[in-house]
C-alpha cells in the first residue's frame, strides 16, 4: 500500500512545478455521456509540456490519455513561432495525432497544423476539436500589406472535403472590414465573406458572415472581463461560447446531437 | 607669478563651475523623474541581423510606477506592435496576431531589435549607471538649440550591451534631443531623436491596457 502511495506522489511531482491544471467535464449526444477531463500544462523555458487524461462515461473504454510537447522559438523580425506536437490514444485503440507549427515572420503569419485520427471523431478524444475522420490539414495565414491592409487565407483539406478561403482586411480609423470569397469542396461551391470589427463601449466586437455555399454567422465579443462568441449556421448548427476569468464554458448543437463543455484553470505558479 | 596665480586660479573656478556628465543627467533625470511625460523618437535602430532600419516611436512614461509605453509605426515589422515596461514584467503586443506576450522584466526579448529597447527607459538612470566613464561636457548646438552633448564609455561592453553612448540634452531645459548607442567596433546600435517631447497626464490604465480580444502568452 505504501508502494502504492509513493507511486501516486512521484506521478504528482511534476503537478509541483505546473504553471496550471485545467479540470473540465464534458458531456455529448446523441444520449448522454459525460467526460471528466484533466490538462496538466508545464511550461519551462521555452518548452512546454501538457498531459490530459479524458474519462469517458458510460462506456469508460473510449477514455483516452494524450501527451503534448511544443517548443517557442524567436527570431526574426518581429518574429516569434511555436512548433508541436500531440497524441491522444484510447483504451479501445483509437488515436489521434496532430503536428502544428506557427511563425510570425516580420509581417506575415503562419499557421500550420496537420493530423490523422482513427476510429474516433476527434471529439472524443478532447472536446471541442472539430469532427473530421483520418489526415487533415489546415493552414492560416496573415500578410500584412500595409498599415490599412491585410490579406488573410484559409486552407483546409481532410478525408472527403475541403475549403479554401482568402479575405482582405482594411483599417478605417480604428474599425476593420472584411471582403473575402471562399469554396468548399470543389470551386463550384463558393461563397462570399463580409466582416466588420470595431470597439465598443471599452470591448471589441466582431462580425461575420458567410453566404453561399456556406452559411454562417459568427459573432465575437471582448472586454477585460469576458469573451464570447456565438455561430450559427444553416445546415442547422449553433455554437456559443463564454469565458470568464478562469472558466469557460462552450456549447454545440447540430443535427447529430451536442456537446457541452465546462472547464476551469486552476493556476499553480508559486505552489 | 601673479600672473600665474590668477590664471591658475581662473582655471581652477572654471574646472569647479563647470557641471560635470553626471550632473547634467541628474538634471536632465529629475525632468524625466517629475511627472508624466510622452515624446515622438525618430531615428535608426540596429535589426537582428546587424543592418539599420528606420524607428519612428512614441514613448509614454509614468515615472512615479517606473512604467513606460512605447509605440511603434516604423519599422515596418513592428508598426502597430507596443510594449509596456514595468518593473516587473514586460508585455509585448503584436498586432499582425493580435498576440499579447509577456516576459519577466529580467528576461524581456523584444523581438526586431537587436538592441534591449528596454534600456532605453532607463536614460535617467544613465548618470549613476557603475562602470560608465564619462567625458568632459561639450557645449553644442543641435538643430540650432543650444546642447550639452555627453559620452560616455563603458569599462565592459558585454555587460553594458553596448560601448559607447551619446547624449545630446538642451542646455536651458535639460530635455532629451538625440539618444545614440554604439558597439565596441564603434557601429550604431540606436540612434533617437527626441521628438515632440512634453508633460502629459496618464495613469496606469492608459499605459497597461490591450485590446480586449488579445490572446494572452505568458513567458516565465
Amino acid at each position: 500500500m505504501k508502494k502504492l502511495w509513493f507511486a501516486i506522489l512521484l506521478s504528482l511531482a511534476p503537478a509541483a512545478a505546473a504553471q496550471s491544471l485545467e479540470f473540465g467535464v464534458w458531456a455529448g449526444g446523441p444520449g448522454l455521456s459525460v467526460g471528466p477531463t484533466v490538462n496538466l500544462n508545464l511550461p519551462s523555458g521555452d518548452w512546454t509540456f501538457d498531459a490530459y487524461l479524458r474519462a469517458y462515461l458510460p462506456d469508460s473504454a473510449e477514455s483516452s490519455f494524450g501527451l503534448g510537447v511544443k517548443r517557442a522559438f524567436e527570431a526574426g523580425p518581429a518574429g516569434r513561432g511555436e512548433l508541436g506536437a500531440r497524441g491522444f490514444i484510447g483504451m479501445d485503440a483509437h488515436y489521434w495525432l496532430e503536428a502544428m507549427g506557427t511563425a510570425v515572420l516580420g509581417q506575415a503569419a503562419l499557421e500550420l497544423r496537420g493530423g490523422y485520427t482513427y476510429n474516433r471523431t476527434p471529439s472524443h478524444f478532447w472536446p471541442l476539436q472539430g469532427e473530421t475522420i483520418g489526415p487533415y490539414l489546415r493552414l492560416d495565414g496573415k500578410f500584412r500589406l500595409s498599415r490599412k491592409l491585410t490579406l488573410r487565407s484559409l486552407g483546409y483539406f481532410y478525408r472527403g472535403g475541403g475549403q479554401l478561403e482568402a479575405a482582405l482586411s482594411w483599417r478605417v480609423k480604428s474599425d476593420t472590414y472584411t471582403l473575402g470569397v471562399g469554396g468548399v469542396d470543389r470551386a463550384s461551391n463558393a461563397y462570399a465573406l463580409l466582416g466588420y470589427k470595431a470597439p465598443y463601449a471599452g470591448a471589441v466586437v466582431e462580425g461575420q458572415i458567410r453566404l453561399g455555399a456556406l452559411n454562417e454567422f459568427r459573432l465575437k465579443y471582448a472586454d477585460r472581463s469576458y469573451k464570447a462568441h456565438l455561430t450559427l449556421a444553416y445546415p442547422a448548427r449553433a455554437q456559443v461560447g463564454v469565458a470568464w476569468d478562469a472558466w469557460a464554458l462552450d456549447a454545440e448543437v447540430d443535427g447529430g446531437g451536442y456537446e457541452f463543455y465546462l472547464r476551469y484553470k486552476m493556476p499553480l505558479e508559486g505552489l | 607669478m601673479n600672473k600665474r596665480m590668477a590664471a591658475a586660479l581662473v582655471v581652477f573656478l572654471s574646472l569647479a563651475l563647470a557641471q560635470s556628465a553626471q550632473q547634467i543627467l541628474q538634471e536632465s533625470s529629475r525632468l524625466l523623474s517629475s511627472g508624466p511625460w510622452r515624446a515622438r523618437l525618430v531615428g535608426k535602430i540596429v535589426g537582428p541581423g546587424g543592418e539599420l532600419q528606420e524607428a519612428d516611436m512614441t514613448v509614454k512614461s509614468l515615472p512615479s510606477l517606473k512604467i513606460t509605453r512605447i509605440e511603434f509605426s516604423k519599422p515596418d515589422a513592428l508598426a502597430d506592435n507596443y510594449l509596456v515596461i514595468t518593473p516587473e514584467k514586460v508585455y509585448n503586443y503584436l498586432f499582425l496576431t493580435n498576440q499579447v506576450v509577456v516576459y519577466p522584466r529580467a528576461k524581456a526579448r523584444i523581438e526586431g531589435l537587436g538592441f534591449d529597447l528596454s534600456r532605453m527607459g532607463e536614460l535617467n538612470t544613465l548618470a549613476e549607471r557603475k562602470g560608465l566613464k564619462w567625458q568632459r561636457p561639450l557645449a553644442v548646438s543641435y538643430d540650432g538649440v543650444a546642447a550639452w552633448k555627453l559620452v560616455g564609455v563603458a569599462n565592459d561592453p558585454q555587460e553594458s550591451g553596448f560601448g559607447r553612448v551619446e547624449v545630446y540634452l538642451g542646455r536651458h531645459d535639460s530635455r532629451p534631443l538625440r539618444t545614440a548607442f554604439f558597439s565596441t567596433a564603434d557601429k550604431l546600435l540606436l540612434r533617437l531623436s527626441w521628438r515632440e517631447f512634453h508633460k502629459a497626464k496618464f495613469n496606469e490604465d492608459d499605459l497597461v491596457s490591450f485590446p480586449a480580444d488579445a490572446e494572452w502568452i505568458k513567458k516565465n
